[in-house]
């Protein structure tokens, strides 16, 4: 089973995973990403936008155009950095709450691993 | 607190208990004016205290006397002096203390402006840096965040503003920031914001349909409006 270990919701991770090949999307370009894929509303997009930018993920700025002003967001670290983030933090967590048992389950299982990706 | 024993004790029971009929009076009749009375009866007892300490008199003292007089004068006076102070803080401080908080930027729009002829009124428009949707008016100022324009149809935004444009015409947009400013002396103000703002609110709406002609953008926009409050929290 996946779990979320990112401390964002899956709409966010979605909205993610939809500006980092672009790099700067409106709200509404995000939204019609995310609804090929799957039901959601343009609100819950706007709250999704809106909870990244205050976890700092995400930077936001105001762009005047056709009929007034957009919001545009642009994500603050690339995807690896991001992932790397949220795997230093999640083993972190292993290893504070675990401690040794956390290190000694790593150890067994990544010397398979290893070999395999040498 | 020499001499203060059961009868201020009474007293002040008994100005709390008519506190609290008089804003349950205001449920049902939704008087703004009982809400400033609730607050004086609040600190009624306070002013007799006062009265009992300061003057050294007891209950049935000539009324002659003139520290009563005084004193008397002063409850008389606060009636007033309590409208007066609740209408400065909510006509003029605490809508100032708020835009300031906002830094909200005025904005001409040629589509808005349109909007505001259609709704027979004139009515400056302001922007502030909100990701939800948010409008309110004061005085002849419409206040508008970018959640708004972010998440709204073209014409679910004109029901908004003409709902806003209803409050600039009906100067409700006072009683709301003078409700807001009681607050600060009675937690029941806070009840008084919002259900007794309940009936313009529907006006409001009402004239917003009435103007275009069908409910279908009103609702869908309050709505999304309510819809993004509930995700937020």
């Amino acid at each position: 089973m996946k779990g979320n270990f990112s401390g964002v919701s899956p709409l966010e991770q979605e909205a993610l995973r939809a500006l980092w090949p672009q790099k700067r999307l409106r709200v509404r370009q995000i939204y019609d990403v995310l609804r090929a894929k799957h039901n959601v509303a343009l609100t819950s997009v706007a709250v999704a936008m809106d909870r990244l930018h205050k976890k700092g993920l995400v930077e936001r700025a105001i762009l005047k155009g056709r009929g007034g002003l957009r919001y545009v967001y642009f994500p603050k670290k690339t995807r690896d950095e991001y992932e790397r983030r949220v795997i230093e933090k999640s083993v972190d967590a292993l290893i504070d709450q675990f401690g040794a048992a956390a290190i000694t389950y790593f150890h067994k299982r990544f010397p398979a691993k290893k070999k395999r990706l040498i | 607190m020499m001499g203060l024993g059961m009868q201020e004790a009474i007293l002040a029971l008994l100005s709390w208990a008519i506190a609290t009929a008089v804003f349950l009076a205001w449920r049902k009749v939704g008087w703004s004016i009982l809400i400033y009375l609730h607050l004086f009866l609040l600190v009624l007892p306070a002013i007799v205290i006062g009265l009992r300490l300061t003057c050294g008199l007891g209950w049935y003292e000539s009324l002659s006397s003139l520290c009563t007089l005084m004193w008397l004068k002063l409850i008389l006076y606060l009636i007033p002096m309590s409208l007066a102070v609740s209408f400065i803080g909510g006509y003029f401080v605490v809508p100032q203390l708020h835009f300031a908080r906002l830094r909200a930027k005025q904005m001409a729009l040629k589509q808005l402006d349109a909007v505001a002829r259609k709704a027979g009124n004139y009515a400056q428009f302001f922007w502030f840096d909100s990701a939800a949707p948010l409008a309110f008016s004061s005085r002849k100022k419409v206040f508008l965040s970018q959640g708004l324009f972010e998440v709204l149809s073209p014409k679910e935004l004109e029901a908004v503003i003409l709902h806003e444009m209803y409050h600039v015409r009906s100067r409700g947009d006072w009683r709301k920031f003078s409700l807001l400013f009681n607050r600060a002396f009675s937690p029941f103000a806070g009840f008084a914001r919002s259900h007794g703002t309940e009936a313009d609110e529907r006006a409001a709406d009402a004239f917003a349909e009435r103007i275009q002609g069908t409910t279908k953008h009103v609702r869908s926009a309050r709505r999304k409006i309510l819809r993004f409050e509930a995700e937020s929290l």
